[in-house]
């Protein structure tokens, strides 16, 4: 019996020893897989001499990735052009039809993705150009998984999600208990005394309307809408107008104030934030924050090599720095951003990202049109 | 006794078409000259036109349709953007005109002192960059804030503020010093090249320097001063910056506003866009018309074979008054302003002294440091000289074929040269983008190129350019030509010899018009600029991006420094004050 169990035992160990090597083997063989494959990455990048980069507009992040990703890979050049969602894709659009494809890689909004790239044929599915392990690893990632504003097609990744604050204030001119919810913005004394972010052109005013519109529901953000566009001192498209002002004392209530306003809190502005209305939380979304591979593009190792890096740890650090954005990498820090900014516990957000909330509708249009066109 | 029209047109010996020589082959350079224009301009407005009946989203399959001219037109807002349009355009108009002909008539034609520095204060008005010179306003003017407002209000115990940027006055406040500096340019060299000698005939038959003015001098140099009018206008109807900043929180919205919307809508409405240039494209044919009514059988020869006097009148004690009002416009309407633009760059924010660290040298730092400041600045440089030189030339050549030759195809030429006005330049930039793109390979290696952009400069600046260098072939009278011809020259050297030298100066200003707003454009060069070609003022518009004009200032300020070094060189190096000699 004692020899029988001594066999089994013997055996449970070979097996076991087998099962080890045979995973160890398995796991450096994957290792070499990824090494291989970015190694030849890098050499054909380097072959290929440059990378072509679409992304946001703005010197701060355009110095980060140019800076960053040139330190990180010396022998590829990238070139990197700012520009709005709607320009990029009208310039892309004409290049490609007179069969130039000088793009690479496109850093913008999720709009910009469904609404011009898709529809143009223009975007190459992005996970099989992803190699690093801490790139493909989904529990590097926040929820445990890369995330797509296009969840069936996967082209448009989200690099940042961040909490969108409805309404700043100046404290002297109000109190956070009379913003903190979306009908206190309908109070009568507040009559005269906002100013309302444009809802119409993309942004952070179309952004909170089309939160909205989830959130309550088409008939009451159209009620809504009315009655604030009644209310409203102002309704302006200059996100650092309406922040000057708030911060003056001009206005007491800003709605929909967007991302600009970190720059310009970091620069000295005093206002006050609230971050979600009690009653319905708020929004998160990307801003410029997602990234799209061109397909037909000019230099795919070189573009690879950028997402890669880009997707990494340290570029998604340069990227959040300068946009003032919050990875959706977790050992990516938040230290450079306001606590506000970075979803909380507790807090309902929906998702304004998605394919199917992510761009305005015609029936959206034609209301906006109505009360807001000018 | 007054100097009647009829004796004036007496003395002043006809213009006659000058022939180019009838020989075969110089008809082809002609024939393709006109071609190039042709392609240049109306290929990519044909382009625009049958686009904006596109009614599908970009990128998805192209359906036709009328519906973008249909809602264009049909928006309850238009009649009242329309109204405000031509409502500011008229005042602008007619207040800048006084001023200009006033300072061109002081700077040229009288004694008054200082004459030298209300020259150059309003050149130094044209340099200045818009956006930043209206912030600098707002500082100043702010109903909430502004400084002088603030400083009335305490000086004369004041309740409410004298002042409110914000509003239809605010607007027409803001564009004056710029509106009369561009006009007085134009209006200059026409001013200067004018015979003193029908003046002097005039004042010989008793009338005084007002009389003068008016029935003399204003009557014969009618095609300079309704160019510059008719272009003055047509560029007032297209402002928008002034309208955006001041008018927008007034609740003042222009037709270049609705536009701006439209090309900023998601997804951008360029076809509605392109339906309502088409009021501008309107009126500028009414606007032609009405320059050619105007001018019909009248004739402006100032400039012939005989020699002429420029002599200045002396004002007595009254060169004093034009002295005064002279420098209280330049402190006022330019330095002063100035002066708080060079200040908000050194403030962190524009204007805001309630915050903790007001003041700082950061934005100075940061723009001059830039990574890819040198390769704008270079860029800059050969675009503005590009266009500078290339432009003044085309305009020239196009003001020659249309006012001296017979051949065909004349009034085309002249009527596309004014066409590019009507379209906003971001259209123009998005037209030279189709066109360039779709025209072949060995076109298509343009792109990317600060050659295109050269090209859109070209076409958006044609008709300043044109019109004003018509003006001035037709104040030359053509008997030099003729003389020059019969002394055994060749056309191409009678051009280079005589008509060229005699319209330096205002091929001079033209080019340093084109030099300038090459410098500070963004929308004509926005769809045709990459990561190479950029430029100094899409360097600018990335700062605005961030939400920080003022770094954008730093750069508008630069360039106005950077211009008056060029100048000053150029005048080191041989380019004097502009004068023509008998």
């Amino acid at each position: 019996m004692n020899n029988l169990k001594s066999i089994v035992a013997v055996a449970a160990l070979f097996f076991l020893a087998q099962l080890i090597s045979a995973s160890g083997s398995a796991w450096a063989q994957g290792d070499s897989d990824w090494q291989k494959k970015w190694d030849a990455a890098v050499a054909g990048a380097k072959k290929e001499g440059k990378v072509v980069v679409m992304g946001p507009p703005g010197d701060a992040v355009r110095q980060a990735l140019t800076q960053g990703f040139a330190k990180a890979f010396p022998d590829i050049a990238i070139e990197y052009s700012g520009g709005r969602g709607g320009e990029l894709s009208t310039k892309i659009k004409a290049e490609r039809d007179a069969g130039i494809y000088s793009v690479d890689i496109v850093i913008n909004g999720t709009s910009t993705a469904n609404a011009y790239f898709k529809p143009m044929k223009a975007l190459e599915p992005i996970e099989p150009q992803l190699i690093l392990p801490e790139v493909t690893d989904p529990k590097n990632w926040r929820d445990d998984r890369l995330e797509f504003s296009d969840r069936s097609t996967r082209f448009d990744l989200l690099l940042t999600t961040q909490n969108n604050v409805p309404v700043i204030f100046n404290s002297k001119l109000a109190q956070a208990e009379e913003v903190d919810e979306l009908s206190d913005l309908l109070a009568p004394k507040w009559k005269g005394k906002i100013a309302v972010q444009d809802p119409i052109p993309s942004g952070s005013g179309n952004g909170v309307f089309r939160w909205l519109w989830q959130a309550i529901g088409p008939e009451k953000t159209m009620d809504f809408y009315k009655k604030i566009r009644a209310q409203a001192a102002v309704v302006d498209r200059d996100q650092r107008r309406q922040i000057e002002w708030v911060a003056q004392g001009r206005y007491p209530i800003n709605f929909g104030p967007g991302t600009v306003m970190y720059q310009l809190a970091k620069r000295g502005l005093k206002f006050e934030v609230m971050a979600a209305f009690k009653d319905l939380g708020s929004y998160l979304s990307p801003g410029f924050g997602s990234a799209m591979y061109i397909n037909r593009a000019p230099h795919p190792n070189a573009g690879k090599v950028f997402l890669n890096w880009l997707l990494g740890k340290e570029g998604q650090t340069a990227f959040v720095r300068a946009m003032g954005y919050v990875s959706r990498r977790k050992d990516v820090s938040t230290d450079h951003v306001p606590a506000y900014w970075v979803p909380q516990e507790g807090v309902k957000y929906y998702p304004n990202y998605y394919e199917e909330v992510a761009v305005t509708t015609p029936e959206q249009g034609k209301f906006l049109k109505e009360v807001f066109g000018r | 006794m007054e100097l009647t029209r009829m004796e004036l047109t007496r003395r002043i010996p006809s213009i006659k078409s000058f022939h180019l020589p009838k020989i075969s082959w110089s008809l082809i350079p002609i024939l393709l000259f006109v071609g190039l224009l042709i392609v240049m301009l109306a290929y990519p407005l044909a382009l625009l036109i049958l686009k904006s009946f596109a009614v599908s989203r970009p990128g998805q399959e192209t359906v036709w349709g009328i519906g973008g001219w249909v809602a264009a037109f049909t928006d309850a807002n238009l009649p009242m953007a329309v109204a405000n349009t031509f409502f500011l355009a008229f005042a602008r108009i007619i207040i800048t005109s006084v001023f200009a002909v006033f300072f061109a008539w002081v700077v040229t034609r009288t004694d008054t002192p200082f004459k030298g520095f209300i020259e150059m204060a309003l050149w130094l008005g044209f340099f200045l960059p818009l956006l930043p010179m209206t912030l600098g306003w707002i500082i100043l003017l702010d109903p909430y804030n502004g400084l002088l407002n603030k400083f009335l209000m305490h000086a004369f115990g004041l309740t409410t503020p004298l002042f409110d940027i914000y509003s239809y006055w605010g607007i027409i406040w803001c564009h004056i010093a710029f509106s009369t500096s561009v006009r007085f340019i134009l209006m200059t060299p026409a001013f200067k090249a004018m015979d003193a000698s029908l003046e002097e005939a005039a004042r010989a038959s008793g009338s005084s320097n007002l009389g003068v003015l008016w029935r003399i001098t204003i009557p014969i140099l009618a095609p300079a001063l309704l160019a510059s009018t008719a272009l003055g206008f047509i560029r007032s109807l297209e402002s928008l910056e002034i309208e955006m900043v001041v008018g927008i929180p007034a609740g003042i919205y222009v037709v270049p506003t609705k536009i701006w919307d439209l090309i900023h809508w998601e997804p951008p409405l360029y076809g509605r866009a392109t339906a309502l240039c088409s009021i501008f494209l309107v009126f500028i044919f009414g606007l032609i018309w009405l320059h050619r009514v105007a001018l019909r059988g009248r004739e402006f020869t100032t400039v012939t074979g005989r020699s002429y006097m420029v002599r200045t009148f002396s004002l007595g004690p009254w060169r004093w008054v034009t002295c005064a009002i002279s420098m209280g416009f330049i402190f006022i309407m330019i330095l002063l302003p100035l002066a708080t633009l060079v200040m908000g760059t050194f403030m962190e924010f524009f204007g805001n002294f309630d915050i903790e660290k007001t003041w700082t040298l950061h934005h100075w730092q940061s723009a001059l440091t830039d990574p890819v400041f040198l390769r704008s600045l270079k860029n800059t440089l050969m675009l503005g000289f590009g266009a500078a030189l290339i432009g003044t030339l085309l305009y020239a050549l196009i003001s020659y074929y249309i006012v001296r030759t017979r051949f065909p195809g004349r009034s085309t030429v002249d009527i596309l040269s004014w066409l590019p006005w009507a379209l906003p330049g971001v259209l123009i930039s998005l037209a030279l983008l189709w066109a360039i793109l779709g025209s072949g390979d060995y076109v298509k290696l343009l792109y990317g190129t600060v050659g295109v952009l050269v090209l859109g400069i070209i076409i958006k600046e044609m008709p300043l350019g044109t019109q004003i260098i018509k003006a001035s072939v037709l104040q030359i009278s053509n008997e030099l030509e003729e003389a020059s011809k019969t002394a055994g020259a060749s056309w191409l050297t009678g051009f280079r010899r005589i008509l060229l030298p005699l319209l330096k100066p205002t091929m001079l200003a033209v080019g340093i018009i084109v030099f300038i707003s090459a410098a500070r454009d963004i929308p004509t060069v926005i769809f045709l600029a990459t990561n190479q070609s950029r430029t100094l003022s899409l360097l600018m518009l990335d700062y605005i991006a961030d939400a920080n004009m003022e770094k954008a200032a730093v750069l508008g300020v630069f360039l106005v420094l950077l211009i008056f070094f060029l100048l000053m060189l150029g005048r080191l190096l041989g380019f004097r004050r502009i004068s023509v000699h008998s």
